[in-house]
């Protein structure tokens, strides 16, 4: 299990470099979407099978998805354009925040108590049970959050001339 | 188990600040801030699995919707943006202000 | 029964709210009659729990807590026992009969919607004051219906004169509340309740002597400036710029009578502090005279009316300060009922000389409106507390004469009874100004409808009848209200035998002897050598001139030094330029710092986030 975790982890990290420093951002996407699919496996590694089904779902399903679909409406001379300045600020930043994740991960690793638990898979029927009993209003409240979300974006496009 | 996550976690964290901070690109702004919140929902997935509650799944169900909530406009803006100023380039925002100055 | 308790005043508070949300639309006559139909419906609940439960045990309704900060709890409950059964019925059923009279009587005027909010309002107010089981609760509707009152008394905002007597009324009675809300604050210090029925039983079982002295004369002070007794009583003649009908509600039958009830409510309170009620009686009495004698002087015909309901309440304090409150709440329903006939009756007769209030241009009414004679007459007996058939011979001289057995109520007695000559004095004299004599030019013809007829005939009914409730001891006839209300308030003192006798024949001599000076005060005013070329009494002893030169005075003096002062201030400021130029400057270098470059933002923000989060981690928890 833990071979399988470093595994990942380590798959992640290189699709994650890769979005990093690609280019084009119909490549970045598609390696975001890759890291997305390894979060799923982690997910159900830490025992939220309902979530990793989840991540896949709305995120690679919908989410980037949506992406796609914008990067296509924006057309691929802008994309070739974006591509050519890609790079902005210079090695100095990119080195501070690496020297900033070295000292996360090292305060994550010299803990004290490790954290070693047994993970147990808590599945959908709980967290059911969780959301529509006493996290009720909140699940109420977001879904009318993505109703006026919706609004929103329909607000924001309602003045163009040319609809697709 | 819980480590590797949330090592994982710290990795998506820093990537997505470097996407932000270090690519001019608006995309890749949106990418890292989908990242970011990645980053979150991992941690509470963690917190979850570490205490055996709900609450850590139910925490990142919200989180999952909030970021494509924060998402969609966002990505209608930068329709806008990129029909408005032609450009997708970060630094490009400044002309909105400027814009709004010519046309008082 | 108990679950019904909230709709007598959620309907009034219901007409208030579609008034104000769909009266637009609703246009005013419907908005008059919707209004009129909330208090009829509010008197129907208050005819189910005198027909069916009634009032003994009390009937408590909690409505849902109103606020609970640590061991301060505030409970919204709504308590019916006999005194505040009493109360509401004369809220809602007279509230009802004004309500149907304005129909008419307001129609086509300016503003006729806003009346009608206000007046809805206003019932809900005092329904909720005298429901009320928490002085929190009760304190909510004291102050409603004070609203109510500065906005009605200047309904016809549009003469100024109107406007400053709502606001004399506002601020003289806003004095009473301030002190009432620090007499509440004291007992509340002292006791850690508000709850009436909690509050009392503590009172009586651990009296605090100072804190409750502190604390009763507040709240007295609250209930003489509500109730306007001397000498707060200087809004009250002033309010008669409203319309007639709101003087019969408010100053008449509903909010002058808070003061009285809070009183009645609050009697262990005040029985608690030695020598408290006997000075209420004093007290009382002293108002009922003086506002009596100004009464006589008067020549707009609400002013009488004005001086006289200050007087009566004077009576019902006196009523209270000598243990028989009881006797205080019968000429309480028996004033309202007349009172409120005077009143709307007087808008009438308003009406009919076009607008003129001066009395002295009136007369000889009786041979074109007979209707309004006879029920006019009515209130005018009962006023004068006439023999027999007027309802305040039972009841205003039986506290006149329950006062002569009371120790230390020779005062008291000697001021009531020579203000009951001077009561029927001025109420004949009234009378026979307006409606005997040669008829005037200036009156106009003038039909009333069934609106306007209704309730002066109930209440016209009401003033001769409604006394026959308690005759006095020995005598033949029913004694239902002394014995119904003795559980809650005890038995009043009351002479019986001989003494009585000879007591309730002097109050009837002093009653004819002021019909007879009202008659010579009638002909001297006709004449043109009346009462009212006295300044001292027509100006109501001049107290009102010296409070209003005394008080208010410092009050515009600091107003016109703190102007000047701070415009000095402002003109020096800005003559030296130090501020300006500083905010100039700083603006400036603050304006850099946006060039709207995005990723400078981010930067700075995640660099904010990032030391935020060093501070939080290495923070000594």
């Amino acid at each position: 299990m833990i071979f399988l975790g470093f595994f990942l982890l380590v798959v992640l990290a290189a699709l994650l470099l890769g979005v990093l420093l690609l280019r084009d951002a119909m490549y970045g996407v598609i390696a975001v979407a890759a890291a997305l699919g390894i979060l799923a496996i982690l997910f159900y590694l830490l025992g939220a099978p309902f979530l990793a089904a989840m991540e896949i779902l709305l995120y690679l399903g919908a989410i980037l998805v949506l992406f796609l679909f914008t990067l296509m409406l924006i057309g691929p001379e802008a994309r070739a354009a974006a591509v050519r300045q890609s790079w902005r600020s210079g090695w100095p930043l990119g080195a501070l925040l690496l020297l900033a994740f070295a000292l996360a991960l090292a305060a994550l690793l010299w803990q004290q108590q490790p954290i070693t638990a047994a993970v147990h898979a808590l599945g959908p029927v709980l967290l059911g049970r969780a959301l529509f009993g006493p996290n009720l209003w909140w699940s109420e409240a977001a879904a009318v959050l993505l109703f006026v979300v919706i609004a929103a974006v329909l607000v924001l496009h309602a003045g163009e001339k040319d609809h697709d | 188990m819980i480590e590797i996550a949330l090592a994982a976690a710290a990795l998506l964290f820093f990537v997505g600040l470097a996407l932000i901070l270090l690519r001019r690109s608006l995309v890749f702004w949106l990418l890292g801030v989908e990242l970011l919140f990645n980053a979150a929902l991992l941690v509470a997935l963690a917190g979850g699995a570490r205490w055996h509650a709900i609450g850590g799944q139910v925490l990142a169900l919200f989180i999952m919707a909030l970021s494509g909530a924060a998402l969609a406009p966002s990505l209608a803006l930068l329709l806008r943006i990129r029909r408005e100023l032609g450009t997708l380039n970060v630094d490009g925002l400044r002309m909105l202000r400027e814009r709004e100055k010519q046309d008082d | 029964m108990t679950d019904w308790l909230f709709l007598i005043p959620g309907f009034p508070l219901l007409g208030a709210l579609i008034n104000a949300l769909f009266g637009e639309r609703l246009g005013p006559r419907r908005c008059g009659r919707l209004a009129a139909a909330m208090p009829l419906l509010s008197s129907l609940v208050v005819l189910a729990i005198w027909l069916g439960p009634g009032a003994e045990p009390a009937l408590l309704d909690r409505l849902w807590t109103w606020m609970a900060v640590g061991d301060f709890r505030v409970d919204l409950t709504l308590r019916v026992d006999d005194v505040s059964l009493v109360m509401i019925s004369i809220a809602s059923f007279v509230g009802f009969l004004i309500h149907l009279f304005s129909q008419q009587y307001l129609r086509g005027d300016y503003g006729e919607r806003r009346y009608y909010f206000y007046l809805n309002l206003f019932v809900a107010g005092m329904l909720i004051l005298t429901m009320a089981n928490n002085l929190l609760l009760l304190y909510l509707g004291w102050e409603t219906v004070g609203l109510c009152s500065y906005a009605l008394i200047s309904h016809w905002y549009r003469e100024p004169e109107n406007a400053w007597a709502g606001r004399k009324a506002f601020v003289v009675t806003r004095i009473g509340d301030t002190t009432l809300l620090l007499g509440i604050f004291l007992l509340f210090a002292q006791y850690h309740t508000l709850s009436i029925s909690t509050l009392l039983p503590l009172v009586t079982a651990h009296p605090a002597p100072a804190l409750l002295l502190a604390a009763s004369i507040l709240i007295l002070i609250g209930a003489y400036a509500k109730s306007a007794q001397f000498p707060f009583h200087i809004w009250l003649p002033d309010s008669m710029a409203g319309p007639s009908t709101v003087s019969a509600l408010i100053h008449a039958a509903t909010m002058v009578t808070a003061g009285v009830y809070l009183c009645i409510r609050l009697l262990g309170l005040f029985a608690a502090v030695p020598g408290m009620l006997e000075a209420i009686a004093v007290l009382g009495a002293w108002t009922a005279f003086f506002a009596a004698s100004c009464g006589l002087a008067q020549v707009d015909v609400k002013r009488v009316l004005a001086y006289s309901t200050i007087s009566q309440l004077g009576y019902m304090f006196m009523g209270v300060g000598i243990g028989a409150p009881s006797l205080g709440l019968f000429h309480l329903l028996v004033h309202g009922c007349f009172k409120a006939l005077l009143f709307m009756a007087s808008g009438a007769i308003i009406l009919i000389y076009a607008d003129d209030h001066d009395i002295r241009h009136m007369g000889g009414l009786k041979y074109r409106q007979p209707f309004l004679r006879w029920t006019f007459l009515a209130g005018v007996f009962a006023l004068a507390a006439v023999p027999l058939i007027s309802a305040a011979f039972y009841s205003k001289d039986a506290i006149i004469n329950a006062s002569f057995l009371v120790a230390g109520g020779g005062v008291p007695y000697a001021l009531g009874l020579s203000g009951a000559v001077l009561t029927a004095g001025y109420a004949f004299r009234l009378y026979f100004l307006v409606f005997e004599g040669k008829p005037s030019e200036l009156e106009v013809p003038y039909q009333m409808g069934w609106g306007m007829k209704i309730p002066l005939a109930l209440l016209a009914a009401a003033s001769i009848g409604i006394g026959w409730l308690q005759f006095p001891p020995g005598w033949p006839g029913p004694h239902l209200w002394v014995h119904w209300l003795a559980p809650e308030l005890g038995l009043p003192p009351r002479p019986i035998g001989l003494e009585g006798g000879l007591l309730t024949l002097v109050g009837a001599l002093a009653t004819f002897l002021g019909i007879a000076l009202g008659y010579w005060a009638a002909r001297r005013e006709r004449a043109g050598r009346g009462l009212s070329r006295w300044r001292f009494l027509a100006s109501g002893w001049w107290i009102d001139g010296t409070i209003l030169r005394l008080f208010p005075a410092p009050f515009y003096a600091l107003g016109r030094f703190l102007r000047s002062g701070v415009e000095n201030l402002g003109v020096q400021g800005l003559a030296q330029g130090g501020l300006r130029d500083g905010l100039r400057l700083s603006a400036y270098a603050l304006a850099r710092g946006e060039n709207g470059l995005a990723s400078r933002y981010a930067v700075s923000m995640i660099a904010g986030l990032l030391l935020l989060l060093l501070l939080i981690w290495s923070w000594p928890l």
